[in-house]
């Protein structure tokens, strides 16, 4: 998809970008002068680690992702020699896990910051903080290390550590990895190099009166690589990309219904018919972001307790799959559903380690009345 | 794109600068024998210079006071640039020769200095120095008023930090240097806390074009073997200065071979990489095929410091930038800058800012320190407009 021209900048940005996220599944990519940069749900993304096959180039090896993957970016500082030449393989600094599991190659980068995702959903779930990832318990799913301060907690970095690079002129590539935690919205940011762009300094000041709350910054200058959708949107130059090992991905997924699930009749149901103690156990349902918000299909209503499932189905006159749509990506915050003579209000109530519960109501608005359950339903990563 | 011209650029030496139309190398080989200077054990750098119009005049300037005038805008004598100029403010430009050919973009280093003077003896000293120096006859009282204010108004600035001031110095009354006008030089961190200058000289020495590298100040002050401290775990570039570097130069450092030793073009300097070696002064033996060892008794010093590793890393930098600019503007001028050339030396650029910060990182992790330590920050923020300048001069000349 192409990038979306819009300023990288504002106070209030990371609230009012959420509306275009509404529209592409969580994810907004745009544009700003040399700055391409995408926004991203926190609940229904994931951060993953792309590490580069020894024959293929960082875009190529990127591109190669699949649909899943909206943005690829570059990593961190690596190694050299340099594949002048052609791909070949090169060891990254710092230490990168993938799929909970430390990836042989880097070494230790203790003084560095790293980027890293425990397998939680939301905000919580992202950590932008000091020390080798390794080090962090519980441990991460998806972690990168050996990565520069910009931001954290919503506090410029000073020059100490960032050494060398606080002395990169405006013209360098960037790369900023950072978060804006009430909003939800996880970012990645490339100033492509060789063009108009902001020092250091003045990009923290940036990223400070947007209120990110953490930012870091990976290798720059001609490193610097944004994939988006497929497509690539910065290149690096040839030989970088040749050699780039690794960088942060963002992979959609959906939250599906797993583990306990509940839905209790609560007394607001007015339905003569269904106005009975009535549990339901095992709902099937899938919560997924669309072009226009989010959508629950509910395949099934599970096992109910106190009535036959299929005479709770006759009464509350619906069809399965049943499809309730919302028009905010948003699901950590109240969010309303609305389907055929059905209307839900649900939340996300995640940790860090663990994708969470949806609580809320369901409410059935049959001939007779309304039914409401309270639900409660254990999710996990869907596809 | 055409190959970018040299990037060179000069900084204004606090005393004796060319005046406007004065060959610079007739200049310094008169007032290396009018100056001399000793820094003490306070960090006060102390320069006594001759009473002489041409030679005392205490220079100084700070970034409020720098215009920049684009190719084609009109100079403060009213005429059309055909190259760009950076200059003083207008009172002071055709007095102080800075440099008139820097590159659009380029953001000249800043000097990093306080005459050690109350703000009012300053105010005094400019007021002097306008009202006596006949170079300044051609002012009239409004004229002469107002350049006085518009000095005077960076006042605030200068003393918090990146800042010189001008004036003559106090005669000294007797003494080794009776009749001398006597400047001291502070460099301070934003807390006024003085700072080791050979720090500065060493920075200026590598960033300075060649009209303030051959200043005789620098002479005595920025040592020929930089940087003076190293972390333990060694890996810093060190430059040593001179004359004849040839082929096949090697650079022992503590009785240890150095490693990726170069030496540039000009044969004014041999580049090296540091060895790990443990606490403590070390000698730095350079030997260069056919000519006598050149020995550097206890210059550099080993240390497991932070902060004394950060002041090397930054001035290591330096040198790394140098020496990188170096050859870039030698392919240049050799006509053999070509796309090769130039992603080579991109790429050595980006990986010599990522060994220093893993020194720098080693250091920390070993030390327990942080890097958010203020005088961390202090000491990348005092070097970064000239880093920032060396590395803007290679990317012009690269890209």
């Amino acid at each position: 998809m192409a990038l979306t021209p819009r300023a990288f900048s504002g106070a209030a940005f990371f609230s009012l970008i959420r509306t275009q996220m509404n529209s592409n599944r969580g994810f907004f990519g745009g544009v700003d002068g040399t700055f391409k940069y995408v926004c991203v749900d926190a609940s229904f993304y994931r951060l993953m680690i792309l590490m580069r096959p020894t024959g293929l180039t960082f875009t190529d090896a990127a591109m190669a992702m699949g649909p899943q993957v909206r943005a690829v970016g570059n990593g961190q500082m690596f190694n050299g020699p340099y594949c002048w030449t052609s791909p070949c393989a090169v060891t990254w600094q710092g230490r990168i896990i993938s799929g909970g599991t430390t990836t042989p190659g880097g070494t230790a980068a203790a003084g560095f910051r790293h980027f890293g995702q425990w397998t939680g959903a939301s905000e919580l779930s992202f950590a932008l903080t000091s020390g080798d990832p390794t080090t962090i318990t519980p441990h991460y799913f998806s972690a990168i290390g050996r990565l520069l301060p910009l931001v954290t907690r919503g506090v410029g970095s000073p020059a100490g550590p960032l050494g060398t690079f606080y002395s990169e002129p405006a013209s360098t590539g960037k790369i900023v990895y950072g978060i804006a935690r009430a909003e939800q919205v996880l970012f990645m940011l490339v100033q492509e190099d060789g063009g108009a762009g902001l020092d250091v300094p003045a990009l923290i000041t940036r990223l400070t009166s947007m209120h990110v709350d953490d930012a870091l910054m990976g290798d720059g200058s001609t490193s610097v690589a944004l994939v988006v959708d497929g497509a690539v949107e910065v290149s690096p130059a040839f030989y970088k990309n040749n050699s780039i090992p690794v960088g942060p991905m963002f992979r959609i997924h959906s939250l599906q219904l797993a583990g306990v699930r509940s839905m209790t009749n609560t007394p607001a149901t007015t339905d003569p018919q269904l106005q009975m103690g009535m549990n339901l156990a095992d709902t099937a349902a899938t919560l997924r972001l669309t072009s226009s918000g989010m959508q629950l299909t509910i395949a099934s209503l599970g096992t109910p307790t106190g009535i036959t499932l299929a005479t709770l189905i006759s009464r509350l006159g619906v069809t399965l799959d049943l499809n309730l749509t919302s028009t905010t990506s948003l699901i950590t915050s109240a969010a309303t559903f609305t389907g055929p003579n059905a209307t839900a209000i649900l939340t996300l109530i995640p940790t860090n380690t663990f994708d969470g519960h949806i609580t809320g109501t369901l409410t059935f608005t049959t001939s007779r009345g309304i039914v409401q359950f309270s639900v409660d339903w254990q999710v996990a990563d869907g596809p | 794109m055409p190959d970018a011209p040299q990037q060179n650029v000069n900084l204004v030496m606090p005393v004796g600068l060319p005046p406007a139309g004065t060959d610079a190398a007739t200049h310094y080989s008169l007032l290396r024998t009018r100056l001399s200077s000793e820094v003490d054990a306070t960090d006060v750098t102390h320069v006594w210079i001759t009473n002489e119009d041409a030679y005392s005049g205490l220079f100084a300037m700070c970034k409020g006071f720098l215009r920049y005038f684009p190719v084609g805008t009109t100079a403060p004598n009213g005429t059309t640039l055909a190259a760009p100029m950076l200059t003083l403010k207008t009172w002071l430009w055709d007095y102080l020769a800075l440099r008139q050919n820097a590159s659009a973009g380029v953001t000249l280093p800043k000097l990093i200095g306080y005459g050690n003077v109350h703000p009012d003896s300053v105010r005094d000293a400019v007021r002097d120095e306008l009202s006596t120096n006949p170079r300044y006859q051609s002012l009239d009282a409004a004229a002469r008023t107002q350049a006085e204010t518009d000095f005077m108004a960076g006042d605030a600035q200068m003393l918090a930090s990146a800042a010189t001031r001008i004036g003559r110095g106090a005669i000294e009354s007797g003494g080794a240097h009776a009749s001398q006008r006597r400047l001291d030089l502070t460099f301070l961190d934003r807390d006024g806390t003085n700072l080791d200058p050979h720090f500065f000289f060493d920075l200026w020495g590598l960033v300075a074009g060649p009209q303030v590298r051959n200043h005789p100040l620098m002479e005595m002050l920025a040592r020929p073997v930089t940087p003076s401290q190293m972390p333990i775990e060694g890996g810093l570039r060190i430059r040593v200065g001179g004359t004849g570097f040839t082929t096949g130069t090697t650079v022992q450092i503590g009785g240890q071979l150095a490693s990726d030793v170069a030496v540039n073009s000009t044969h004014s300097a041999v580049y090296a990489t540091s060895p790990a070696l443990p606490a403590g002064s070390v000698t730095v033996v350079v030997t260069i095929p056919s000519q006598p060892v050149r020995t550097f008794s206890n210059a550099i010093t080993f240390t497991i410091d932070l902060l004394a590793t950060v002041r090397a890393a930054a001035l290591s930098y330096a040198i790394a930038l140098s020496e990188i600019r170096e050859q870039a503007d030698a392919l240049a001028a050799a006509g053999t800058l070509d796309e090769a050339a130039r992603q080579r030396l991109q790429g050595a650029t980006d990986l010599a800012g990522i060994a220093i910060q893993d020194v720098v990182a080693t250091r920390s992790a070993a030390t327990g320190g942080t890097l958010f330590d203020p005088r961390v920050s202090e000491v990348w923020e005092s070097a970064n407009n000239d880093l920032l300048a060396l590395k803007t001069g290679i990317l012009t000349t690269i890209s």
